[in-house]
């Protein structure tokens, strides 16, 4: 074991983490190496004085303050009804989106490919609007504030998401590695419950990425190359599942698509 | 079942006082993650808030296949790091090169005025040099070393695998070694001239 793999091991040997062979070998090199050794204590030294930092104490009326945001007496929201809803709302999005695509003149994949912005607004205004309707209960409004300036208005898909973080907790382990996107649509099985496209947008900025379009469930990012689309492929990994579901594979642009994982 | 998983099904049927006892369970848990993650008590406590209001809301949809506190530090964690990037995108927008500087993760070796780190000392230095490092880095050595969470549970809640898991916390504790060492270091060349 070289310097470089000793100063890796460390903390794993701290933990008791690292596998024996790998344990031998590192505490040979502590034997002989002075660096090393120095560096072995001052790593010992900084997990013991980050161990004994003192917790801060609460603020002053955090628990009154947090339960006059949520406004005191009314059951969870997460309750049957809304579920309902969810599930009424999340029909009648399907079936608009159908119907966009359908009235556009596109075939293939049609409950998994969403249609370019405007469309389901423009085509369905009426509709549109009655989701909102089941998606927003007025009774809620200290709660829906709150949610507001934190950039979430869909208690629902907040929810939805909740679950799928959970679910994802639950029975899947993440993968090692990961590989790049091939064609112009990707889908995002998102996993918590803060995943909104301005996520992506953030995402897109902080990876200077160019972002050319977003509407309520997707964006669209320029790509250059397949580096971009590498660096984008591992964004998204870490938020959930990404599926490639386009067929252009030469276009210079991907559209991800965010969705509310299985 | 035990006491947590009661709570959580009264919280569901409506019980406020069961959810304020599970608030009570976790909330300076989660208030320190998000001071540790901010290094700023108002900022922490608006993220904590958000992060049980989030809670409040989401609970009926919580699964027990998991652990609570892997759920709800999750959500911490997430919240956390979706206000790091508004944060950013902000300082962005107003100064790139500035941020840039900012987020560099390599000790500056800035020496420390004498009179600071006398009345600091290496305690509050450390809390400096947490603050400092990158939110990934951060939110693990906040889990391992300060709330001692094992490998396994950190690569639940930041839903990262368990390799990453043990690469950042190598590379964040030697980050955080050296970085206090080089400042020390430039403390230490003060004092002797």
């Amino acid at each position: 074991m070289d310097c470089k793999d000793f100063d890796y091991n460390i903390s794993l040997y701290i933990d008791d983490v690292l596998d024996e062979q790998n344990r031998e070998e590192l505490e040979n090199h502590l034997k002989l190496c002075k660096r090393c050794r120095e560096s072995f204590q001052e790593t010992q030294e900084v997990i013991s004085m980050v161990n004994s930092l003192k917790p801060e104490p609460l603020p002053h009326g955090f628990k009154d303050k947090l339960f006059s945001r949520i406004g005191s007496g009314k059951s969870l929201p997460a309750s049957s009804w809304l579920k309902w809803a969810g599930a009424v709302a999340g029909v009648l999005v399907i079936f608009f989106s159908i119907k966009a695509v359908l009235n556009t003149g596109i075939t293939g994949r049609l409950a998994t490919t969403a249609p370019p912005p405007g469309e389901i607004a423009a085509d369905a205004p009426a509709e549109e609007s009655e989701v909102m309707s089941l998606e927003s209960p007025a009774e809620d409004e200290a709660a829906m504030e709150a949610d507001k300036d934190a950039g979430y208005v869909d208690i629902q898909e907040e929810v939805s998401r909740a679950e799928d973080g959970v679910d994802m907790i639950s029975k899947e382990s993440p993968q090692e590695g990961a590989s790049g996107i091939q064609s112009n649509v990707v889908e995002v099985y998102v996993q918590d419950i803060c995943i909104t496209p301005e996520t992506l947008k953030f995402i897109a900025i902080d990876r200077e990425l160019e972002l050319v379009g977003s509407d309520e469930n997707s964006v669209d990012i320029k790509v250059s190359g397949q580096e971009d689309r590498n660096t984008l492929y591992h964004e998204l990994s870490k938020l959930g599942e990404v599926k490639d579901i386009g067929d252009n594979m030469d276009s210079d642009q991907i559209k991800i698509i965010i969705r509310a994982g299985e | 079942m035990n006491m947590e998983s009661q709570l959580i099904k009264r919280s569901v049927d409506g019980d406020m006082d069961a959810f304020e006892e599970l608030v009570l369970l976790y909330d300076r848990q989660i208030y320190n993650y998000c001071f540790r993650m901010t290094n700023n008590a108002d900022d922490a406590e608006d993220l904590a808030q958000e992060v049980f209001i989030k809670v409040y809301r989401s609970l009926g949809s919580f699964k027990r296949e998991s652990k609570f506190s892997t759920w709800i530090y999750r959500i911490a964690h997430n919240t956390c790091i979706d206000n790091h990037r508004k944060k950013r995108f902000k300082l962005l927008s107003l100064s790139p090169r500035e941020e840039d500087d900012r987020q560099m993760n390599v000790p500056d070796g800035e020496p420390l005025p004498e009179e600071q780190i006398v009345s600091r000392e290496k305690y509050e230095l450390i809390k400096e040099c947490i603050a400092e490092l990158k939110p990934d880095y951060k939110s693990i050595i906040i889990l391992r070393d300060i709330q001692n969470y094992t490998y396994q549970e950190i690569s639940d809640i930041l839903n990262i695998p368990l390799g990453t898991v043990k690469s950042n916390i190598s590379r964040a504790r030697a980050l955080l070694r050296d970085t206090l060492r080089s400042r020390l270091a430039g403390y230490d060349e003060r004092r002797v001239k």
